[in-house]
């Protein structure tokens, strides 16, 4: 039965062989639509738009950016536990990563993506926003889905490196935050110069 | 019936006053500790006693409760770290 606990924290109830079938059924869903969104994937978590993006370059963006972070991951919890296992971690970036396909959809689907265009193609001039109150209604839905799906992909990510390394005390949960959320600005910039 | 095991009045732990031949009815008395595995709660007695039944196997102990690996095997740690603060 599945209730808020098992998909919070999917991590603490089904085996590795099942979360690992499950990420990697995602891993290759998000793949597919970057490459149909014309979106690169340049760290966990975080996507900018590439015109002319290939199949196989989606698919790189988002293996260097699910690479990098499994690795990171997987050198801090062993800090934290020694007895952490590879797999544990590796199950954490391919799931905390799941909701990201359908972030790209909402933003495609709900007009986000329009706009942010119109504002970005005019020169100084204040951007021509045709905008009514029922023309809103898709964007507030589609922000409120994203944030949703965004804080999910985040507490999937804590809880599943909770478990994975049995954490804590509140010193481990802080370098834990604060070394994610370095990573994850640290790895836009440094996928820059990979020349992918 | 359960074994008490902490005081129900000021929470420190209990020890053992007396006990009964249940065959003679002779009482023994003195002012015992109780043996480390007793001092547990029931839940963590239970822990031990399905680890020993799963002989060992904390996957087997995973797989027969539905939970995952990790989350039994951060159980056993719990309880190791548990035990050793009982032992100092």
């Amino acid at each position: 039965m599945m209730n808020w606990q098992t998909l919070s924290n999917p991590f603490s109830k089904f085996s590795e062989k099942q979360l690992f079938l499950f990420g990697l059924l995602f891993f290759s869903i998000n793949s597919l639509v970057c490459f149909y969104t014309s979106t690169k994937m340049d760290s966990i978590f975080h996507f900018s738009p590439q015109n002319n993006l290939s199949l196989s370059g989606a698919f790189i963006f988002v293996s260097v950016s699910h690479a990098s972070a499994i690795l990171f991951l997987f050198l801090l919890a062993l800090l934290v536990n020694k007895k952490t296992r590879f797999i544990d971690i590796l199950n954490t970036v391919l799931l905390s990563q799941a909701p990201n396909f359908m972030v790209l959809l909402s933003i495609k689907y709900s007009g986000l993506e329009t706009l942010a265009n119109n504002i970005n193609t005019t020169d100084g001039s204040p951007p021509s926003l045709d905008l009514n109150a029922i023309a809103i209604i898709p964007f507030v839905v589609g922000i409120c889905l994203m944030l949703a799906l965004i804080v999910y992909g985040f507490v999937l990510i804590y809880n599943g490196f909770k478990t994975a390394t049995n954490l804590k005390k509140g010193y481990q949960i802080a370098l834990f935050i604060i070394s994610l959320f370095l990573f994850i600005t640290f790895h836009q910039v440094y996928i820059q110069y990979l020349n992918l | 019936m359960k074994l008490p095991i902490v005081c129900p009045s000021c929470e420190n732990s209990l020890r053992v006053s007396q006990m009964k031949c249940d065959q003679c009815q002779t009482d023994v008395n003195g002012n015992y500790e109780l043996p480390l595995y007793l001092k547990l709660n029931r839940d963590d007695q239970d822990f031990i006693l399905e680890f020993f039944l799963s002989s060992g196997s904390i996957k087997e102990m995973a797989k027969q409760a539905g939970n995952s690996y990790p989350t039994m095997r951060n159980k056993m740690d719990d309880l190791i770290e548990k035990i050793k603060n009982l032992k100092s």
